[in-house]
């Protein structure tokens, strides 16, 4: 049997012998100027050790805030630029709100005991309420809950018309949630394990908040696609990334993993570019949309490569190789995408030419970036 | 049939244990200060105290395996070429057997090659030049009767069958199944694999031999252009081969990660969509040799038998007191090498996948080196 579990080897040896050099911290290489004023957040870490939330410059450190669990996603507080909320990675049940000023935790919340957080949530335009994306433990079924911003007391919950919900956001209107119903059933006694493979039934639901209604709901052709992550523009388009169930299909063929559903008219999957999605492994990790340009961009880690579309003409206009890239975020100026990648790697594309900014380039070398990322104000 | 281990690995596990003679005796602290010594190394095996460097490591795995490997694929491909000249010169049964044996060589060389699907191999997401060697490897689909089609159809006709004809097939009707399919079995409804008949078809269409050696040119001009690019210039810009011994790979991964994880995808390939799948080369009746030689391979790219100052990643491990896990690839390598031996499919079902499950886990593990986070469905 191995050992390894009482041998703590520090990471990254391998090429410890090039030089004292690539030992250093790379942070600080690449800083761009027009990038001062914004920091980038994402969940990272490898270990319950290490895991917490980040903080980083551009061109500068990266410092983490350790939350304890793996997590996923985190919403940045609409009126209060300092504070963001990190949800713990599905099938978590903590968050932490952390005060990007102090970088300390300056609030921790719990679901109730019947329910799981599925990974993300959103703010109120106003900031005055958090929403959460749970599951209820054995049915998988989905609940928006509605807390108070400052107490992250639960004020109100809805129904999201659907199992294994993932990611959700607020339309621009401020009075609908739209929410990816993934479709998959997993259960504590057998963890990320998918209990429902033959009747899974992913949709794409929008609930009137005042409500709890159903206003809408939307699925794609293929079942054993599962709705995961979504980006809403400011005309109310709304962008979807896809998982495929390669496992419940018997055929190998490639199946499309981003849809776009503009107001008034249904769910379109983007068909352009297909045979890229076969190199993407059926695992589209996140999408971000640029208003401007209405270029997505969609990473996927087991493809290493992020690939655009425009969402408008439906045409897969560009892709680019990005090591287990998965974060995936607008810069603040709107002009740039910004990737991370696990390694520790940044990445900015311009948003109109999608050519990266190749001197912009960074490594947070004690940073492993998850799968999310978003940009905040300094 | 059986495939022998190769002593050079015993010879190999010995220099391990040398290693660990020195280190052993005290394994936990050697364990906490590795880092501190893999930086310093000098002489692999010198004083006991170190082993080899990282950098050492990537060095000996690059150019004393993977470099070989690629340029042995490359005369293997040359040498099918010469074997083709001969038969259409004066097609025969002994002929058609030096054909055959030359494929099959090549097919071994190539099952080694396979296995490092990055940079040159990996060219392009969409058609990288992996898929045109060999078709299956982009989605698990046997395309043996497209060939067939798309040779019958190419022999049967009266285009010419020049350098824009071949350039304009696609990746499904080349590469090794096409050279398989055309050395292996006549053109006749069913595909008789006498020795005779496939003479004889040779000697009734002329233009088959054409198209074989369209095909063949394929190859060799794709295997130089591999050659080409580990050695010299790769997408324009400095030798593969370099770049493996540099810090990054163009999408930014550490070249031995990258390195490992294209190892494991081969080793999943292999075992989902061929062992689980469909066995290829079964008209050549040679699946089981080339696992067996791409197991050789991979213990060759793990072991460094040779030179004798060559240091491979086991080496590391070792170094760094983790003589467990260095068994525990070693015996499951041994574990599959045998069942490839053997022709057994369940168990090289097995052994394939805990190979894959070390070169995932141990291995990076043992290396200090970060493979990635896995983002699961669902995340």
């Amino acid at each position: 049997m191995s050992d390894r579990a009482s041998l703590p080897l520090p990471r990254r040896p391998f090429l410890a012998g090039l030089g004292a050099m690539l030992a250093m911290p790379v942070v600080g290489a690449g800083c761009d100027a027009d990038f001062v004023g914004e920091r980038w957040i994402s969940a990272q870490g490898a270990d319950d050790d290490t895991y917490g939330l980040v903080v980083a410059e551009p061109g500068g450190v990266a410092t983490t805030v350790k939350s304890g669990f793996r997590g996923h996603a985190v919403a940045l507080h609409p009126a209060d630029p300092s504070r963001v909320v990190m949800f713990a990675r599905r099938p978590g049940r903590f968050g932490i709100v952390v005060d990007l000023e102090r970088v300390q935790i300056v609030q921790r919340f719990e679901c109730v005991a019947h329910r799981r957080l599925a990974g993300h949530g959103c703010f109120y335009a106003d900031g005055t309420r958090l929403l959460t994306v749970e599951a209820d433990i054995q049915t998988a079924e989905g609940t928006i809950a509605v807390r108070d911003a400052d107490t992250l007391e639960i004020v109100r919950e809805l129904d999201t018309y659907g199992i294994g919900p993932h990611e959700a956001a607020l339309m621009p209107d401020g009075r609908t949630v739209v929410v990816a119903n993934g479709g998959i059933l997993t259960r504590p006694e057998t963890g990320r394990d998918k209990l429902n493979l033959d009747t899974m039934r992913s949709t794409l639901a929008y609930v009137d908040l005042a409500s709890g209604s159903l206003l809408a709901e939307e699925r794609v052709p293929e079942d054993k696609a599962s709705i995961r992550h979504l980006a809403v523009t400011e005309d109310g388009t709304v962008v979807v990334a896809m998982q495929v169930q390669r496992e419940a299909l018997d055929h190998t063929e490639p199946r499309p993993l981003v849809a776009v559903q503009r107001p008034g008219h249904g769910l379109q999957i983007l068909e352009d570019g297909l045979e890229l999605t076969t190199a993407m492994q059926d695992y589209a990790a996140g999408v971000a949309v640029d208003d401007h340009s209405r270029v997505a961009a969609v990473p996927s880690p087991r493809g290493n490569l992020v690939a655009f579309w425009n969402i408008d003409t439906g045409k897969l206009v560009r892709h680019l190789a990005f090591d287990d890239v998965s974060g995936v975020a607008l810069s603040r100026d709107q002009r740039r995408f910004v990737l991370s990648g696990s390694g520790g790697q940044v990445r900015l594309v311009d948003a109109d030419t999608l050519a990266e900014v190749e001197e912009a380039r960074e490594r947070f070398s004690d940073v492993r970036w998850d799968n999310h990322m978003i940009v905040v104000p300094t | 049939m059986t495939i022998p281990r190769r002593t050079l690995t015993l010879r190999s596990n010995l220099r391990h244990r040398q290693w660990l003679g020195a280190a052993s005796f005290a394994l936990a602290s050697f364990a906490l200060v590795s880092f501190t010594l893999a930086a310093c190394a000098t002489e692999p095996g010198g004083d006991g105290a170190g082993g080899p460097s990282g950098p050492e490591v990537m060095r000996s795995t690059v150019d004393n395996t993977i470099v070989p490997d690629v340029a042995a694929f490359n005369v293997a491909a040359q040498g099918m070429q010469g074997e083709v000249d001969a038969f259409c010169a004066a097609p025969s049964p002994e002929a058609l057997d030096g054909l055959q044996a030359s494929w099959r060589s090549l097919s071994e060389a190539w099952n080694t090659v396979a296995a490092y699907n990055l940079g040159p191999l990996d060219d392009d997401f969409i058609t990288p030049k992996i898929i045109f060697f060999e078709s299956m490897r982009q989605r698990g689909i046997d395309y043996t009767q497209t060939v067939r089609d798309t040779a019958a159809m190419a022999i049967g006709g009266a285009d010419p069958l020049d350098d824009a004809f071949f350039d304009g097939l696609t990746f499904n009707r080349v590469g090794m199944l096409a050279l398989e399919v055309l050395v292996f079995e006549d053109s006749r409804e069913g595909g008789s694999t006498d020795p005779a008949d496939i003479v004889a078809d040779y000697e009734e269409q002329a233009r088959k031999c054409e198209y074989l050696r369209g095909i063949m040119a394929q190859i060799v001009g794709r295997a130089a252009q591999l050659d080409t690019e580990w050695n010299d210039s790769f997408a324009g810009g400095e030798a593969f081969r370099d770049t493996m011994l540099g810090t990054e790979l163009p999408d930014g991964a550490e070249p031995v990660a990258g390195l490992l994880i294209a190892v494991q995808d081969h080793l999943l390939y292999i075992k989902e969509r061929k062992l689980e799948g469909i066995l290829d080369a079964q008209l050549s009746g040679h699946f089981y040799p080339n696992v067996a030689a791409m197991l050789d391979g991979l213990e060759n790219l793990l072991v460094q038998p040779a030179p004798d100052d060559a240091v491979g990643m086991l080496d590391f491990m070792a170094a760094r007191g983790l003589d467990d896990d260095v068994a525990l690839v070693e015996a499951n390598l041994a574990m599959a090498q045998t069942a490839a031996a053997n022709e057994d499919r369940d168990a090289l079902i097995t052994a394939i996948g805990l190979l894959e499950g070390n070169v995932k886990r141990e291995i990076p593990d043992g290396l200090g080196v970060e493979l990635g986070i896995t983002f699961s469905d669902g995340d």
